[in-house]
């Protein structure tokens, strides 16, 4: 039988399309392992009770000659965040615990139409405005590759559903780096496109301005393939001729902001996958200074506060004390948080954009660790780092949370293990809707770096 | 602030309770000088 967590969707993609591997197979294997490791990693807030249905259905096509897309017939499990017609859509909040929407998201529904099999709705960090997905409702997503640590959040519950292979593929929400932090805590790939690239329409907010959707899989081939399902567009196909081909990629480091904040642990496995970039790929490392790093940061915090608090009024007002306290403090500070100093923290984004797009004007990419640190424990709620104290929650958005506001696609890869054996990422960024040289650039990384091994949960 | 709060957004909240929020809030604005951002070379005008 294939084991999801070894393969990627066009490994796959050649079985099931010949029948040498039945949709419904796949499905079957994939929900023992889900009740094998559901109550310990708390993936899963709903199971889809169509998936077997479905699957048959998918199956018959393929028998007919039919078939849709590379995901035909392959398991998708959604963030509890994205609105489904056949599941609830809690947000991992209880306030929507019974709520039915009417649709499937609109990014959901294409995946859909491509053949794919929504299996479940995953666990999250209520209304994804926490990034370690300690949930008081539905549990705390656990680490497979270390079950004592958290997953990381938001999107926590996929970014571990495709760690273990539960499914093909995972689909997350990132405001501050939802989707990187938990794929890089659990080895897998992550990916935040531009701001704009993907429809939100059908997905909880957090913050409108800064959302954006994205995938997270096993490689980056398979983001590729699952970002042109989502968007309807051929943004990278195998066939295409690369940008990058003949010349020498300029890559910026902020060596100062890696040697000043980024664990020894982290920085030790960050070093040695640039030594590999460098010595067997054509690039340059150019230093770069990102003197803006805390504004950016602290523009981010007050817009995400405004917006998440005009969102969530309906609910303060008389089910304040159904939210997890953590989460309700934070949305409630937005209410005094007033015009102006939002309207700055907006501008301030703008004019770090600008500042950005200049110094990436001989740059193709920024690359730097995606989290500073390990995973944490679950009971960790402050750390040292290089001699600082720094909050849990701080420290895992500490070098996802600029992208947002800069609006730049960025992607976390795997790029190796800690002596502890616990997963790093290797984070990429490019300027705003340079989505598929984004791509090119991480897959030849990639190809450098190798992938991991499954976590020990499963092996 | 924390009357018109109450008021414009009809809160059940105790009283207190949103007055620390509130502190919190108005030390992290003051903190990250987020209103004293130069945007000199946004081609604003200085003071």
């Amino acid at each position: 039988m294939v084991d999801l967590a070894k393969t990627s969707i066009r490994g796959i993609h050649r079985e099931v399309r010949s029948l040498r591997i039945k949709p419904t197979k796949i499905i079957e294997e994939c929900l023992r392992r889900i009740h094998r490791l559901n109550d310990a990693l708390r993936i899963f807030i709903h199971l889809s009770e169509e998936a077997i249905k479905h699957a048959e259905y998918l199956e018959k096509e393929l028998e007919e000659g039919k078939c849709r897309s590379e995901l035909h017939g392959l398991p998708i499990a959604v963030k509890d965040a994205f609105y489904t017609y056949d599941m609830p859509t809690t947000g991992g909040s209880i306030i929507l615990k019974d709520y039915k929407p009417p649709k499937d998201a609109e990014v959901v529904r294409k995946l859909r139409d491509a053949g794919a099999i929504i299996i479940g709705k995953t666990n999250m960090h209520e209304f994804a405005f926490g990034v370690t997905n300690k949930n008081p409702h539905y549990g705390v997503t656990r680490n497979p590759w270390s079950i004592d640590r958290i997953s990381g959040g938001s999107s926590g519950g996929s970014a571990v559903a495709v760690s273990v292979g539960v499914c093909i593929g995972g689909l997350g929400t990132d405001t501050a780096g939802s989707i990187r932090i938990p794929s890089a805590l659990c080895g897998v790939v992550g990916y935040k496109p531009s701001n704009g690239l993907l429809s939100l329409d059908g997905v909880i907010p957090l913050s409108h301005s800064l959302d954006t959707v994205g995938p997270i899989v096993k490689t980056v081939d398979d983001v590729s393939i699952t970002l042109n399902i989502m968007t309807g567009k051929v943004l990278t196909s195998q066939e295409r001729v690369s940008e990058y081909e003949d010349r020498e990629l300029r890559l910026g480091l902020p060596r100062k902001l890696i040697e000043e904040w980024v664990s020894d642990e982290v920085e030790e496995v960050f070093w040695r996958s640039i030594g590999k970039i460098t010595s067997r790929s054509n690039c340059r490392i150019v230093d770069i200074e990102i003197e803006w790093f805390k504004t950016i940061s602290d523009a981010r915090y007050i817009i995400v506060l405004s917006e998440s608090a005009a969102f969530h009024l309906k609910w303060l007002r008389n089910r304040w004390s159904e939210y997890d306290p953590d989460v309700r403090d934070r949305i409630l500070g937005g209410l005094f948080i007033t015009a102006p100093v939002y309207i700055q923290a907006q501008m301030i984004r703008k004019s770090l954009k600008r500042k950005f797009l200049k110094m990436m004007k001989n740059l193709d990419a920024v690359i730097l660790p995606t989290v500073p640190i390990e995973a944490p424990r679950v009971e960790d709620e402050e750390l040292i780092v290089k001699n600082k104290k720094i909050g849990v929650r701080r420290a895992l958005l500490f070098l996802t949370e600029c992208f947002n506001s800069l609006g730049t696609p960025a992607i976390t890869i795997p790029c190796g293990l800690t002596k502890g054996n616990l997963p790093v990422g290797l984070q990429i960024a490019t300027k705003p809707y340079e989505d598929t040289q984004l791509l090119e650039i991480a897959e030849r990384f990639e190809g450098v770096l190798g992938r991991l091994p499954e976590p020990p949960i499963i092996r | 602030m924390m009357e018109m709060v109450r008021r414009i957004y009809s809160l059940t909240i105790p009283e207190e309770f949103l007055l620390k929020i509130s502190e919190n809030i108005y030390k992290f604005i003051e903190a990250s000088k987020i209103l004293e951002y130069d945007f000199v070379e946004d081609n604003v005008p200085e003071e």
